[in-house]
């Protein structure tokens, strides 16, 4: 008896150690054929198989905000009149090739425009108002300013630009006479701002005012010359122009999506699709934590004082 | 029992001990691992606010995305693996052909190769690379059986040629212009003195991507649209060892055309060292791949089971694209 009881106990600790293993979601009906030639059968699993292992992560993720822009984001006159001016677009474009693909799919124009181009406006809309509920913030992080930049590689037309430009000329005027390739428009600069030369950007976004005016400043490997002019320091006095910048910007494009599947509680409950996941875009595992945290507790265990 | 642990304390301690290190152990062990959920009996995939996806929705979601290409995928497998072996050379080829492979990836990113090499493989949806490359031997196998059994149909002939280029291609005529007859005579006079095709080639064909090789094309078919349409008329119309007169083409100047091969026979004869119908196919034909998988589906038989969906989607991306080239 005592034997029987080391035995049953042994077993159950046995089980209980390694009976746990990660999820893995199964199809209630994977042996279901879809069909057969000669004797090799293809079932709905080695469909679903195939599926996972190659589109999980993509499928996942695009369904997943459209889940989450169907909630938040309203489907107004603008966007119905955008996706069917896209829908126009491609019919033009593309022609009979277009509509036999949507009839491979089993779709209509209609389908198409309700289905697919409507949500993927949504989605993209997502970022939007992401940025504009965290814009004080997302301001403060990346400074954007409205200004004026006109590069030129030689100084004699960049010395000569500033003169004109100094004297009210039009800056696109001045930068095409001046053999420059930049518009001449104001456009919004950030700390992302990568086309720009870091010690211009620096120098854009630290301290420079409207009341500076026109302003050459040097690249930082004096290969180039910028003249610049600040239009505008306040964001808000330029909301739009700001929203539309921040939001392509990459780490806010991350940060918002981080924002929305948070608030929405994603979760993956099957090991196949959480690996793909990770492996593409392991900072969209919510359930992971915060990728801060664990950059946080890196530095942590780095900075420990020694004793 | 106080008696018992009184006299027994020792071994009572033992077993907590034990108690104690199996429960921390089993937590451990179990702590890291994903959890799973299920609703309605089925097993959840992902969950976004209040909505579970299960699998079966998962199944229709990824179906929509990609299904379809991977059910015509899934149908050429099962159509190679029903009509051809698997043999001990497509084995070696396929593990040589890995390695390279594997080779390439490692010089490309280092030690990080296997994470690229996996990512690359699922996109394809095969988890296997040397399962992969012994499925495409056997496709491009299936697919050179279906050119040597319609050869006379598909008209496939073995094509070498000499091209003399025009003087001034912007003011090009049918008419040579004095400088293109000589060039061409001088081609007639090599041919006159009994010089062989590929000699006279070598000497003389202007278009260096052939000249140094004795002019050979290599293996073409009715349905290589992609040659010039005056040279792919005359090469399909030879006999086997004929030379054709000076051809005309408006794009690229006078072509004097040798077929090698238009028989089977010779066509292998002449290609002992590579698969002349595989060369056609990687080179000059690639509209027979549906083709001969769906000749070879009805030879071995398909059932549907039933499913009208994947029925339609299998027969429309075959069969009418096999009606398409008739």
């Amino acid at each position: 008896m005592k034997k029987t009881n080391a035995i049953m106990t042994s077993a159950v600790l046995l089980c209980l150690l390694t009976g746990c293993k990660d999820a893995s979601a199964d199809l209630n009906d994977k042996d279901t054929v879809l069909f057969k030639v000669g004797e090799t059968t293809v079932t709905k699993g080695t469909v679903y198989d195939m599926l996972m292992n190659s589109a999980a992560s993509d499928t996942i993720m695009n369904s997943v905000q459209k889940k989450i822009a169907a909630k938040e984001i309203e489907i107004t006159d603008d966007i119905k009149k955008d996706a069917q001016e896209t829908l126009d677009m491609y019919v033009e474009y593309y022609g009979d090739s277009f509509t036999s693909y949507l009839e491979q799919l089993g779709m209509t124009t209609e389908d198409y425009l309700n289905e697919s181009l409507i949500p993927s406006i949504q989605v993209e809309q997502l970022s939007e108002k992401y940025v504009n509920e965290n814009f004080a913030s997302l301001a403060e992080t990346y400074k954007p300013v409205k200004a004026i930049l006109i590069d030129f590689t030689e100084q004699a037309d960049a010395d000569a630009a500033l003169e004109e430009l100094k004297n009210g000329s039009d800056p696109a005027d001045v930068a095409s006479t001046h053999n420059s390739s930049s518009s001449g428009t104001a456009m919004v600069y950030t700390t992302e701002s990568s086309s720009v030369d870091s010690l211009v950007r620096t120098t854009m976004l630290n301290g420079m005012t409207a009341d500076d005016g026109w302003t050459m400043i040097p690249a930082s490997d004096g290969s180039s010359f910028s003249i610049v002019k600040i239009e505008e320091t306040d964001p808000e006095k330029f909301h739009d122009d700001a929203v539309s910048t921040l939001r392509t910007l990459a780490d806010v494009s991350t940060a918002s999506t981080r924002y929305w599947l948070e608030k929405y509680s994603f979760h993956v409950y099957d090991i196949t699709a959480y690996n793909a996941i990770k492996n593409e875009h392991p900072e969209y595992l919510i359930q992971d934590g915060s990728p801060e945290t664990e950059e946080t507790e890196e530095t942590a265990e780095t900075t420990e004082p020694t004793e | 029992m106080g008696t018992f642990l009184k006299k027994n304390w020792f071994i009572a301690l033992v077993i907590c001990i034990f108690t104690f290190i199996s429960i921390y152990v089993i937590y451990d062990t179990n702590k890291g691992k994903l959890k799973g959920k299920t609703e309605g009996g089925e097993d959840v995939i992902y969950s976004v606010g209040d909505e579970n996806v299960t699998s079966s929705q998962f199944y229709d979601e990824l179906f929509e995305s990609g299904g379809s290409d991977t059910v015509l995928t899934l149908f050429q497998k099962a159509v190679a693996d029903a009509s051809v072996e698997t043999t001990d050379e497509m084995k070696e080829i396929a593990s040589q052909q890995a390695e390279s492979i594997i080779s390439s990836y490692r010089s490309n990113y280092g030690s990080d190769y296997e994470k690229h090499l996996n990512a690359d493989l699922a996109s394809i949806g095969s988890p296997d690379l040397e399962s992969y490359l012994i499925t495409s031997q056997k496709i491009s196998s299936l697919i050179g059986d279906y050119a040597k059994a319609h050869f006379d149909e598909l008209k496939i002939r073995q094509i070498s040629y000499i091209l003399i280029q025009f003087e001034d291609p912007a003011n090009a005529s049918e008419t040579p212009t004095a400088d293109e007859q000589a060039r061409m005579d001088a081609v007639d006079a090599a041919f006159a003195e009994g010089k062989e095709f590929a000699e006279v080639a070598a000497q003389f064909s202007e278009d260096s991507s052939t000249a140094s090789n004795g002019g050979v094309l290599g293996v073409i078919d009715a349905n290589t649209t992609s040659l010039d349409n005056a040279f792919l008329t005359k090469s399909l119309e030879l006999a086997e060892g004929e030379i054709s007169d000076w051809v005309y083409s408006s794009s690229f100047g006078y072509f004097r055309i040798m077929c090698t091969a238009a028989t089977p026979e010779t066509l292998e004869a002449n290609n002992t060292d590579t698969d002349p119908y595989t060369s056609l196919i990687n080179s000059y034909d690639n509209t027979l791949g549906n083709k001969a998988v769906w000749e070879k589906a009805q030879e071995i038989g398909i059932d549907y089971n039933g499913n009208e969906e994947i029925e339609k989607l299998i027969t429309s991306a075959f069969a009418e694209k096999e009606t398409e080239g008739e």
